[in-house]
């Protein structure tokens, strides 16, 4: 179990107005509509989540880290839980052809709207209950996702993750350092059920069993 | 292990803009030295904490109702974790001489500044690591306390309330049901490190091993 950071760069290429959110929506509207998961969170306005982005390529250098850093090869199975439009799955398989991507969403919506490389991998389903055997995966990954769980989801979560890996795993979780960067993801979350510090989140892996990798992004 | 509400008719008299700390645009500031839990918290501006609230007898029907409930007499040992300034176990005392109260808080200044009636009584201390003997309460206390605590000292804390309790607890934690009270408690609290639903908080009652009473407040 590591900290290792492939993702750090990709957060932070993002600029957000934290207290627009707060300021300017009704906040409490906006997360019930987000909490669909549905077209409004992923196409819709900015207020309701991805606010319509439209992918460009980002997630390619993190791909090519995990497929370096954790040595995969043709053959191997990869699963991203909370993969969305599945478009580190997409790129995963473009860097190395041969591997065999699976993603899981809780989203029908985003499956439905997925890149279509990887449409055809992608299933829709929930993180607390994978449907998969055990030992079944190479690499586990799910970055900002699980921290969308409420604690016993997130307890259930992990649970399911290690019994379906055989080799590494990485999680990315939102996460805060001091009190500013604490408001800043209140003020910021729509979907957020997790509000940790990096302590609190070590002391959940270790209380629930997660061996796997992980690190943390920040709201700087 | 009931839900039993003592709490919810008090906490519901006083009047919040819940967004009011989220315009002034300094909540994390605020959030800073409200953690700090001296002068500026208890006695200071309304950013800070309790805004300088004057007693004005509030919690003699709570404690009443606590000492009906749970069988309180003269010769019981009351202890309240997170007393503050002593108000609960100075109504509990008044009604019941004879009773036996102790309070604990991490605050200097609350002890300090306690109701001179109990003030000999209040310990200065950690939630998590209680100055007391195995078996020593007939009732443990923890009004609006526990939910300030980072999960791991959360775990410490319901493992000493059973600890030193002989028979009864009640611990009232903030908590919301719907999208609106997450919003509503998410930008009004200043000190909150727990942030879960009724389900989530019982869940995390029996994986902690919590067995007393215990009632919610939320933000409507």
């Amino acid at each position: 179990m590591a900290y290792i950071d492939f993702i750090a760069k990709i957060h932070k290429s993002t600029p957000r107005d934290y207290l627009e959110r707060v300021l300017r929506h009704d906040k409490a509207q906006c997360a019930e509509v987000a909490k669909a998961f549905g077209k409004e969170y992923w196409d819709g306005e900015r207020k309701y989540g991805y606010g319509g982005y439209r992918y460009d390529g980002r997630w390619r250098p993190v791909a090519a880290d995990l497929i370096a850093h954790y040595g995969l090869k043709p053959g191997d199975r990869v699963l991203d839980i909370g993969c969305g439009k599945g478009y580190l799955l997409a790129d995963l398989a473009e860097s190395l052809p041969g591997l065999q991507v699976h993603g899981l969403d809780i989203s029908r919506y985003a499956i439905e709207h997925a890149k279509e490389e990887v449409r055809g991998a992608l299933a829709c389903g929930t993180a607390t209950a994978l449907p998969f055997p055990d030992r079944h995966f190479d690499l586990v990954l799910s970055l900002n996702t699980l921290h969308y769980l409420h604690i016993d989801g997130f307890c259930a979560a992990v649970r399911e993750l290690e019994r379906v890996k055989r080799g590494g795993s990485y999680i990315v979780l939102e996460s805060y350092r001091s009190e500013a960067e604490k408001a800043n993801l209140i003020h910021w979350q729509l979907t957020c059920e997790c509000f940790y510090t990096p302590e609190e989140w070590e002391w959940l892996f270790d209380r629930f069993g997660y061996t796997g990798d992980y690190s943390f992004i920040f709201f700087e | 292990m009931p839900e039993r509400d003592f709490i919810s008719a008090l906490h519901k008299r006083t009047a919040r803009n819940y967004l009011e700390r989220v315009e002034r645009g300094d909540k994390a500031a605020c959030a800073s030295v409200a953690r700090e839990f001296g002068r500026e918290y208890w006695d200071g501006d309304r950013k800070y904490g309790y805004g300088g609230m004057r007693y004005d007898g509030r919690w003699a029907p709570v404690a009443r109702d606590l000492i009906a409930h749970y069988g309180l007499c003269n010769e019981s040992h009351v202890l309240d974790v997170g007393c503050g300034k002593g108000f609960l176990l100075f109504e509990i005392k008044k009604c019941l001489p004879g009773c036996r109260v102790r309070g604990l808080d991490f605050s200097r200044y609350a002890v300090e500044n306690a109701k001179p009636e109990v003030r000999g009584d209040l310990d200065l201390g950690l939630a998590q690591s209680l100055p007391y003997p195995d078996f020593t309460f007939d009732l443990v206390l923890s009004i609006t306390t526990l939910h300030n605590l980072h999960i791991d000292d959360l775990a410490g804390a319901l493992a000493e309330i059973e600890r030193v309790k002989r028979e009864h607890s009640y611990i009232v934690v903030e908590s919301y049901r719907n999208e609106r009270e997450k919003a509503n408690l998410l930008h009004w609290q200043l000190t909150c490190e727990c942030f879960f639903t009724p389900r989530e908080w019982e869940w995390v009652f029996r994986e902690l091993g919590y067995a007393g009473d215990y009632s919610f407040i939320f933000f409507e």
